[in-house]
């Protein structure tokens, strides 16, 4: 067990990502390889489908990563996003998969390292879970 | 009006934020522009700070630093300093020394937007700085916290790398003091700014203790209050105190404040770390600049200005804005940046370093199979490999035709690439990408393709085991989208070049009159009778200039116009359209009439509520304010035998209803004092106040107040004075508990003057209107864009005033020909473009279920009666795409990021290759 | 419109289980407005018993169509080639479209997808309330535009109960007394003495209560 590397896709918002990507670089800090991202122009173009797709192809966990809730350039598309993500929790949930396989975090440059913390927490969740399908 | 304006490109001294924005809003508006930095990048203070207030804005910056460098109207010259300029309007010539050489260039105008640094603490021997490790300025506090810092956000103080447990900061170091550092101003921003660092603080941890040593709490800005409120809610502890000396705890690297309470009496308190909430002041060479080009100062060595033309400085042609006209925070700077910016066009005729771009139309790829060009630029911090990597990787890839290193010209070669290889689709690779979205467009446009077909990989890798990998992946995706686009459809409109300005107050008439001077038709709707609004009861400035002349002066000039139309008594209807080209429907002596326009300006003003408290209506001698400045402007021995007279501040302001500080009374209060004294140095007069705000070069004033008898007493917002009608003579008498004596005072008072709350005039309706969003108190909002201060939330509609937010005369006025400024980015184009990255309705799949209508946080999306279907406005729309994802039958899509890409994003991304 | 809920999907999983190919029919109707069975509830719905499947180990293929409107039949027919690739639909259109689709296909497994709710509208994006019960004679002129059948929970035509407290409904306090808002209008609209006229005890023999219900319109009917 020790060795699986759980697959994650993570969402980003274009806006927040990109300077928190620039800061990350500048903490000499990278998303590990585990993780592969798909830009949107807000996170409130994310849709419950979207979420879901990653599921299907047999990725072990998904995340959306936004700005701020009071800092959305569209104002409301992080909370939007947000109340998605509770959506696929509950689909998951009543289908026997543990809703922890998904999560949204709200990157701020205040916290620093969050933009490959948020990864690194979803990577060790995930680890915890186990893989999302039998192998 | 017919004389010809000189021409010429314009000189901008400082790459600061102020900086930025007059170089960014002169391109936009035709005019070539030389952005002069002393230091090695553009930026200024703000990528020092760490997050801003209230907004965090910090990724708003990168981009328009990137937009100056690519435009070629502006030429940015960094490691340059300023050594003379002379001359005159339309014919400046300016000496520069850039990299170690002399250059000489000339410009028909020159902003001063340089000079603001912050006050060295060190002469200040009571805090210890320098000495003790642990007391550090806020800027240093800032670096300490940002995540790129020493100590990559990781809170450790200087001495030891402890995690600070209890941190303390003192407001007014170099401010609001005469003796010892020479800067009796306010700083202004500092109170927001400690503030902000504390809550920073408490999201970093929250159980760190924070507390505030302060005299007044000033948050007087548009959304400051929230903040402050905020503050409280999260326990950041505020102490109003003087602050004694800071001194070493012994045994420990531990600080004690001795400090003394409101009471006057000592208290002492042990922190783990000291900020100094350090003041603002100019910066020494931008001074000396300043007077070598003939520019008056003022005592405390800002630029001097007047407060009805605020930007301009006694040498016509000479404007200044930002830190270098006064302590101004980054919107202020921002607006004053955009107002000098309508001052040069209505002075000078552009002369563009380069000609607008003419475009072929885009050519039709409908039915061609994606072939995609792959361009790259590397930058001399990645890694050799990165190059090889692509070009590997580029190989796999059957629908990259072609791979193209870039370099130097990035623009031209791509556009040469494109036109040999013929390909429909760019992807490129760079770090940052976000800012080379604008090049790329450029490129496709002149290559004869539609703007829009393209895709950014970002390249930025750090550790080189997983290097190849997230190449391979980001590459892969990206490449998979951009195949994926199809063109959006685009259209361009002729700009209705006439601007549409709502209220005929000051904001109102100085934006018509900024746009008209620039060659604009401007038409002015007052709902009144007569024009003036909030401005036919201001008596004066806080500087004790005479509104009234001014006023009298300003609509003299607005109806003598030959570009302005003035409508009074007319009311607005409906407004449609989009930035360029809407439609209003005004209604004018009984009658509708279609105006069409391509900007609107919002200035619809504010009024003071009248209050229900302190007798206001029962007692005669009970005035609000703006009756008591009326009566004075009428009558010049009003009051002049009163005996005692009182003021009461934050009358409904500050408190639940009206949360918001109306930012201008304090200094009202204290410049009507003042006048009254003149009138009759006898009169008792007294200032009931919660916080003074006499925020900025304000301080004077009520420094001035003070030293002529005015006696000013705090009250507690639950311990309000109390108001009551004297038996017999009728007089007012007012009761107040005084926080320093510690027992209530009786004043008899002739008269009362109730400073209550300011509040939007007629908000609810534009906003409805015009489709614009107002903030928590009512006022217009912003752009949530961010650093856009006079643009509200609907594009192409701009806004100055009360409507705002309250504020006085001067700061009306610059916010209005900021607005002007911005306008005018719209105006000067000759057709706009409109689509793009935007949503589409297709309306065979619409079933007009309204999800749209109701999710759209800009209130875009109707149903077309009609189509039968939903429309989405491209001129208006964001493109944020939550339509898209909401849209039940799918009926909605966008090009630039479509289901599909999103669908099979995981797809693409998980497959082995 | 009708509104109606998404069953629980544990549920569509366990009904659905002995299939190895489900087609999840959608319709454009009612239920796309209310959120839950148009195009984009489809496909949702299709992912997750996909994922299920997978992650039982099963099999599963399930397709996606979306119907103008299952309740009618020109409509249901273009399910014909499409059918012959699956053993089971799964319908989330309202009660309606189960019935239909079963009607014209007899030999293919049909399941609901959605519980249906009630007749009503939309308050605001995400919240639906019932409006009418289909009771055969309209009365909502009597009680300014409102209507106590269906909305008073217990169908009174004479004034509310001893259990309206405060405007609120004794079932809950987040069911609002429909009586209460009943005499409001009356007011604003000067009419409140119309209501002391006596109302006489409704004939449900329009209403579900005489059988099922069937319409004949004689100048349609060819």
């Amino acid at each position: 067990m020790t060795d699986f590397k759980p697959q994650i896709i993570a969402f980003y918002c274009s806006n927040c990502a990109s300077s928190a990507a620039t800061i990350a670089e500048g903490m000499k800090k990278s998303l590990p390889e585990n993780i592969r991202t798909v830009h949107v122009p807000c996170s409130g173009r994310i849709e419950t489908l979207h979420l879901l797709k990653p599921f299907e192809e047999g990725v072990d966990g998904v995340y959306v990563a936004g700005c701020q809730e009071d800092s959305c350039q569209y104002i409301s598309g992080i909370s939007k996003a947000a109340r998605r993500v509770e959506q696929v929790k509950k689909i998951l949930e009543s289908i026997g998969i543990e809703p922890e396989r998904i999560d949204v975090f709200n990157l701020s440059a205040g916290k620093g390292d969050a933009f490959v913390d948020t990864a690194l927490e979803m990577t060790e969740k995930l680890r915890a879970l186990g893989p999302m399908n039998p192998a | 009006m017919s004389q010809e304006k000189p021409k010429g490109p314009v000189m901008i001294i400082g790459g600061g934020i102020a900086g930025i924005q007059a170089a960014l809003s002169l391109a936009g508006t035709g005019y070539g522009v030389y952005l002069v930095e002393q230091k090695a990048s553009l930026g200024g203070m703000i990528p020092e700070l760490h997050r801003l207030y209230p907004l965090c804005a910090c990724c708003k910056l990168d981009p328009r630093i990137a937009a100056c460098e690519q435009d070629p109207n502006i030429q940015v010259m960094v490691n340059t300093r300023v050594l003379d300029v002379s001359g005159k309007v339309g014919d400046f010539k300016i000496s520069l020394e850039t990299d170690g050489g002399k250059k000489d260039v000339e410009a028909g105008a020159v902003v001063l937007a340089a000079g603001i640094e912050t006050f060295d603490p060190s002469r200040y021997e009571t805090y210890e700085y320098g000495h003790l490790p642990n007391v550090v300025t806020s800027v240093e506090y800032e670096q300490l916290q940002k995540p790129l810092g020493p100590e990559a956000g990781q809170l450790k103080r200087p001495s030891d790398g402890k995690a600070p447990e209890k941190i303390a900061w003192l407001q007014c170091v170099g401010s609001r003091d005469l003796n010892q550092c020479d800067a009796p101003y306010c700083s202004s921003v500092c109170c927001m700014y400690a503030l902000k660092e504390a809550l920073n603080t408490k999201d970093w941890s929250e159980d760190t203790e924070t507390a505030i040593f302060y005299m007044d709490m000033r948050t007087h800005g548009k959304g400051f209050e929230g903040v402050l409120n905020r503050a409280e809610e999260r326990d950041v502890r505020l102490i109003r105190s003087r602050v004694h000396t800071v001194d070493a705890f012994p045994g420990g690297d531990d600080l004690e404040i001795k400090y003394a309470d409101e009471k006057g009496e000592l208290q002492k308190e042990i922190f783990d770390m000291v900020v100094l909430s350090v003041g603002l002041r100019p910066a020494g060479e931008a001074v000396e600049l300043a007077q070598k080009m003939g520019v008056d100062l003022t005592a405390d060595h800002f630029v001097h200005t007047t407060p009805f033309r605020p930007v301009a400085t006694n040498v016509p042609g000479i404007f200044a804005c930002g830190g270098i006209s006064g302590p101004h925070d980054i919107g202020q700077s921002i607006t004053q940046a955009a107002a000098s910016v309508s001052e040069i066009v209505s002075l000078l005729s552009p002369a563009p370093f380069s000609p607008p771009e003419a475009y072929p139309e885009p050519r039709d790829i409908t039915d061609q199979p994606p072939e995609i060009l792959f361009a790259y630029h590397l930058c001399p911090a990645m890694g050799s490999d990165v190059g090889a990597n692509i070009e590997e990787i580029a190989k796999t890839m059957p629908a990259v035709s072609s791979v193209l290193e870039v370099g130097g010209d990035v623009l031209g070669s791509l556009v040469e690439k494109l036109k040999e290889t013929q390909a429909t689709r760019v992807l490129f690779g760079s770090c940052t990408p976000v800012v080379h979205k604008p090049l790329m467009e450029a490129a496709l446009k002149q290559a004869g393709l539609n703007p829009y077909l393209y895709e950014t990989v970002d390249l930025r890798v750090v550790d080189p085991d997983t290097a190849r990998a997230h190449l391979q992946d980001r590459i892969r995706m990206a490449a998979a989208r951009v195949a994926l686009i199809s063109p959006p459809l685009l259209k361009t409109y002729p700009v209705e070049k006439r601007a549409l300005v709502v209220g005929g107050g000051i904001s109102g008439l100085e934006s018509a009159l900024a746009l008209a001077n620039s060659g604009y038709p401007v038409t002015v709707v007052e709902k009144e009778k007569i024009l003036g609004g909030h401005a036919r009861h201001v008596r004066k400035t806080w500087q004790g200039y005479d509104v009234q002349e001014y006023f009298k002066t300003l609509v003299d000039s607005v109806n003598a116009h030959e570009h302005i139309t003035v409508m009074t008594d007319t009311q607005i209807k409906r407004n449609s359209g989009f930035p360029g080209n809407f439609v209003t429907t005004l209604n004018w002596n009984k009658t509708d009439v279609d105006l069409s326009h391509g900007v609107t300006i919002l200035a619809a003003g504010g009024d003071p509520i009248k209050p229900d408290e302190y007798l206001y209506g029962q007692n005669d001698n009970v005035y609000l304010w703006s009756e008591l400045a009326l009566k004075m402007a009428e009558d010049p021995s009003a009051f002049k035998d009163a005996d005692t007279g009182v003021f009461i501040q934050c009358v409904g302001s500050r408190e639940p209803g009206h949360p918001h500080c109306s930012n201008f009374c304090c200094s009202f209060s204290v410049r009507t004092a003042l006048d009254l004294k003149e009138r009759n140095p006898e009169m008792n007069l007294y200032v009931l106040y919660r916080d003074m705000r006499t925020f900025g070069e304000r301080e004077s004033i009520y420094r001035e107040a003070r030293e002529r008898g005015v006696i000013f007493i705090r009250y507690d917002v639950d311990n309000k004075p109390v108001v009551e009608s004297s038996k017999g003579t009728g007089k007012a008498r007012v009761v107040v508990y005084d926080q320093v004596l510690q027992r209530s005072v009786a004043l008899e008072a002739d008269f009362v003057s109730l400073q209550s709350a300011i509040v939007g005039s007629h908000n609810e309706a534009l906003s409805r209107i015009f489709r614009v969003n107002l903030d928590a108190n009512g006022f217009l909002a912003e752009s949530p864009e961010k650093l856009k201060p006079v643009v509200s939330t609907a594009e192409g509609v701009y806004m100055a005033g009360l409507a705002v937010y309250p504020k006085d005369t001067e700061a009306s006025i610059v916010q209005a020909k900021a607005a002007a400024a911005q306008a005018l980015e719209i105006l000067s184009l000759d057709r706009v473009q409109v689509g793009g990255v935007i949503a589409e309705v297709m309306p065979e799949k619409c079933a007009v279920c309204c999800t749209c209508v109701r999710t759209c946080p800009f209130d875009v999306p109707f149903i077309d009666h009609e189509t039968g279907a939903a429309y989405i406005d491209p001129g208006l729309c964001r493109g944020c795409g939550m339509c898209v994802a909401e849209c039940p039958g799918k009926a909605i899509v966008m090009a630039t990021c479509s289901d599909e890409m999103l669908t099979q994003a995981s797809a693409v991304l998980l497959s082995t290759s | 419109m009708i509104v109606a809920r998404q069953k629980p999907i544990e549920e569509i999983v366990e009904m659905t289980q002995a299939f190895h190919k489900l087609l999840v029919v959608g319709c454009k109707g009612c239920v796309t407005v209310c959120n839950v069975g148009g195009a984009k509830e489809v496909a949702i719905l299709a992912s997750a018993l996909r994922i299920s499947g997978k992650r039982n180990g099963r099999e599963v293929v399930v397709g996606e169509h979306t119907l103008e409107r299952q309740c009618d039949p020109e409509y249901v027919d273009e399910l014909k080639d499409i059918l012959e690739d699956y053993e089971a639909v799964v319908s989330i259109a309202c009660g309606v479209g189960p019935q239909f689709i079963a009607e014209r296909y007899p030999a293919v497994r049909v399941f609901p997808g959605v519980n249906t709710q009630f007749m009503g509208g939309a308050e605001e994006h995400g919240i639906w309330s019932e409006r009418c019960a289909g009771c055969g004679t309209c009365v909502v002129h009597y009680f300014g535009g409102v209507c106590p059948i269906a909305r008073c929970s217990k169908s009174l035509l004479n004034g509310p109960c001893g259990g309206s407290n405060n405007g609120k409904c004794e079932i809950s306090n987040d069911v609002d007394c429909i009586w209460d808002i009943i005499v409001t209008r009356m007011m604003e609209q000067g009419r409140l003495k119309e209501l002391i006229e006596f109302k006489p005890p409704k004939s449900w023999a329009t209403a579900r209560d005489g059988g099922p219900r069937r319409m004949i319109r004689e100048e349609l009917v060819e």
